[in-house]
């Protein structure tokens, strides 16, 4: 094994051998995050939906705002890695297994909104015992099935290769369990020829699949709402709309885990500025398109003057203005501004856009939502107000944190047992490397 | 200072009140209902009389019905009976067949209606005099063809005579109103024969309703003879349009194309297990190498 490789998997995969005191001291405080979610939802539990903001009118808040923007984080970072595989793209090396991580993670996380949302879980089996294929909610149910298992196999298969690598490394000082577990997971792959072949044709298969589920599912997702006869949401243009707006979201968040990871375990050799100027241009391109949906979008709805619609439109630009402002220009300005600005390239700059577009996205969701619901057709006399507009409790906010929690638990978990960034993609761009520089010194 | 400016000033203000007084008044005369009587007879199939008194306010956006108003009947000056008018205004009185109506000396009787008034209605009333007419209808098939053949006689001092030249109609009812089917002249015998048209949509098999009737006639008011037959267009109702997404079962080309989908990807999804195991199998053959 040549020294490259060498440091190589020593740097890519640092908390593998050992654990270190900062791993410890960050994951006991998502550990602490988690379980004030979960006293939360013990709360929930046991006094019902009535701790949280939903009421009668308003039945969906937060927590759905939170199932969409984690699933389009899943989307995104299946169509990214997907897409950075089957183009071939030359800088992928780093950057693939993080988005392929974002995919599975948030994909095991997002569901769980749901059933924080429902009022009657007991029921909720009934989905898969009595399905009506024509309810869009039968739709997402089995998408998002088939997307779990897609995403799994895609997973595992671009682990295949670093599982073998870290089976034969004879000198990994690690737990026997874990050993035993990289022999089982690397199913025997050496690398041979035909391995090679069967391996690469698979994850090229995968990689479409993958990209095809995503847009799929994720416009089923949009299609719940753009089926939906409510001001706001009964569009036809929400498919695309979402699918865009996931890859916006799950760039943003690529970028800051980029930033995040090239940080603590001190990757600046392998995550270089490259890498975020390249995914800050995929930000700016997306953010561009966002912007173009977006305005296409309130346009006809403003243009159009139907009464709810108006209504809803006014609500926007009065009581959810600044949540308005902050989603649709500056959440959609920032990074075309930082991106489109040499000078302003820097691996800082974009990481702050990165996280301004995912805040930006987070409160989208929430005017796309919330506002709709607090807009009901038929006029509603003498109620509560607390019905008709709705205030996220702590209930909420807790488990909105215990799922970010989660992601960065699961996160450091996958990274005691597997490299955040593929030693087999490094050693193969560094393979080409070496043969392109051999190539230039022959002519 | 003259006071004659003060007393025209003085005068002034007492036009001024008894103007605003006079407005004031004829304001609140004005808010109480002006009623319209549309009062009609109806000698219907089975030879009822009925007498129908529709009470109406007309207002700029149009008629509005006035329910619950008490309507007397009366034939000549004697109170036959009274009726409250409904939700839609009309007041029905049905004369009962033993009365004894009074004629005037031209034969025909005379009937009026009348409301009284109340705090918020002005009183009002309505008359008109019907002479009593016999109807009668035959429908018949001929080669094919549906005749409506319909004959009327009117009392005199010679007994019944023929009603000549009088304009009658032949109807089926539709959703909303009477189609007329077939107007006409009655012949010097009191008769009429209408060719019944072929294209009237009927019920479910085909049944009709044939109406021959003096439709709102100057002297008999109206009178119709009623009768179902068989000689309408069966009109097959169509199937209840439902939204197709909230049927029973889902619509095919959902369910198709959701199977072609789950087919496609789950298909890929066991060629990669496949390969899989393809490779483990390779793996197994370099270890016993």
């Amino acid at each position: 094994m040549s020294e490259y490789n060498e440091n190589l998997i020593k740097d890519l995969t640092p908390e593998i051998e050992k654990t270190s005191r900062s791993w410890y001291i960050i994951f006991g405080t998502f550990l602490v995050i988690f379980a004030y979610g979960i006293n939360g939802l013990v709360q929930q539990i046991d006094k019902g939906h009535i701790v949280t903001g939903m009421r009668d009118n308003v039945v969906w808040g937060v927590y759905i705002v939170n199932f969409i923007f984690f699933m389009g984080l899943s989307y995104a970072g299946a169509l990214v890695s997907g897409a950075l595989h089957l183009f071939k793209t030359p800088w992928r090396a780093p950057v693939i297994r993080l988005a392929e991580l974002i995919t599975v993670i948030s994909l095991a996380i997002g569901p769980f909104f749901i059933f924080f949302c429902v009022g009657r879980l007991d029921r909720l089996p009934y989905l898969l015992a009595f399905p009506r294929i024509q309810s869009p909610i039968v739709w997402d149910v089995i998408a998002i099935l088939t997307d779990v298992f897609g995403c799994f196999i895609f997973l595992y298969i671009s682990f295949l290769e670093d599982f073998a690598i870290l089976r034969d490394r004879k000198d990994l000082n690690v737990a026997p369990w874990k050993k035993k577990m990289f022999r089982i997971l690397a199913i025997g792959y050496t690398g041979t020829e035909k391995q090679r072949k069967i391996l690469g044709f698979a994850r090229n298969v995968m990689a479409a699949m993958i990209i095809a589920i995503a847009i799929i599912v994720y416009s089923v997702l949009a299609w719940i709402f753009g089926v939906t006869l409510r001001p706001g949401w009964h569009s036809t243009i929400f498919g695309p709309y979402f699918v865009i707006a996931a890859i916006f979201s799950g760039v943003g968040l690529l970028i800051i885990l980029m930033a995040i990871f090239r940080k603590i375990y001190s990757l600046e050799k392998y995550i270089t500025l490259k890498h975020f100027v390249n995914l800050g241009i995929v930000l700016f391109v997306i953010a561009a398109f966002f912007g173009y949906f977006t305005f296409s979008d309130y346009l006809t709805k403003w243009y159009g003057s139907v009464k709810m619609d108006k209504i809803l439109i006014d609500k926007l630009f009065t009581e959810f203005n600044l949540f308005f402002i902050f989603a649709n220009y500056i959440g959609i300005l920032t990074p075309i501004i930082i991106i489109a600005i040499p000078k302003l390239r820097t691996i800082r700059n974009i990481t702050i856009a990165a996280v301004i577009a995912l805040v930006a996205l987070w409160v989208n969701r929430y005017i796309i939502i919330v506002p709709t619901l607090e807009t009901p057709f038929l006029p509603i006399q003498e109620i509560r107000p607390d019905w008709t507009n709705y205030s996220p409790t702590w209930v909420e906010w807790a488990l909105t944190a215990a799922g970010v929690a989660v992601f960065g638990m699961l996160f450091m978990i996958i990274s005691k047992i597997a490299p955040i960034i593929s030693i087999s993609e490094m050693e193969e761009a560094e393979e080409k490397r070496i043969q392109e520089l051999s190539k230039e010194k022959e002519s | 200072m003259s006071k004659a400016p003060i007393k025209y000033v003085n005068l002034l203000m007492l036009v001024f009140l008894l103007a605003s007084g006079y407005v004031a008044a004829s304001g609140l005369q004005e808010a109480k209902i002006s009623p319209y009587m549309l009062f009609t007879y109806l000698k219907d199939s089975n030879s009822n009389r009925i007498l129908q008194a529709r009470m109406t306010n007309i207002t700029q956006t149009g008629e509005v019905p006035l329910p619950g108003l008490k309507i007397m009947f009366y034939n000549n000056e004697t109170i036959l009976g009274e009726a409250v008018t409904d939700n839609s205004g009309n007041a029905i009185y049905t004369i009962d067949d033993t009365y004894q109506l009074f004629r005037s000396d031209d034969g025909s009787w005379p009937f009026s209606a009348s409301f009284e008034g109340d705090s918020l209605v002005d009183a009002t009333f309505g008359e008109l005099s019907v002479t009593d007419v016999n109807l009668e209808m035959t429908l018949s098939d001929e080669e094919g063809k549906k005749f409506v053949s319909l004959a009327a006689t009117m009392p005199s001092d010679e007994g019944q005579v023929p009603v000549a030249g009088e304009e009658i109609s032949v109807f089926v009812p539709r959703m909303f109103s009477l189609l007329p089917v077939g107007t006409g002249m009655l012949d010097d015998n009191g008769t009429i024969r209408f060719e019944f048209p072929g294209d009237i949509p009927g019920d479910s098999i085909g049944n009709v309703t044939v109406i021959g009737r003096f439709n709102d006639h100057y002297l008999f008011g109206s009178v119709e003879k009623r009768e179902n037959k068989l000689w309408g267009l069966p009109v097959v109702k169509a199937p209840p349009t439902y939204r197709s997404l909230w049927s029973t079962l889902a619509p095919k080309w959902m369910v198709v194309s959701l199977a072609i989908m789950l087919l496609g990807v789950w298909g890929h999804y066991t060629f990669v297990v496949i390969s899989l195991i393809r490779i483990k199998k390779e793996g197994s053959k370099e270890a016993k190498k």
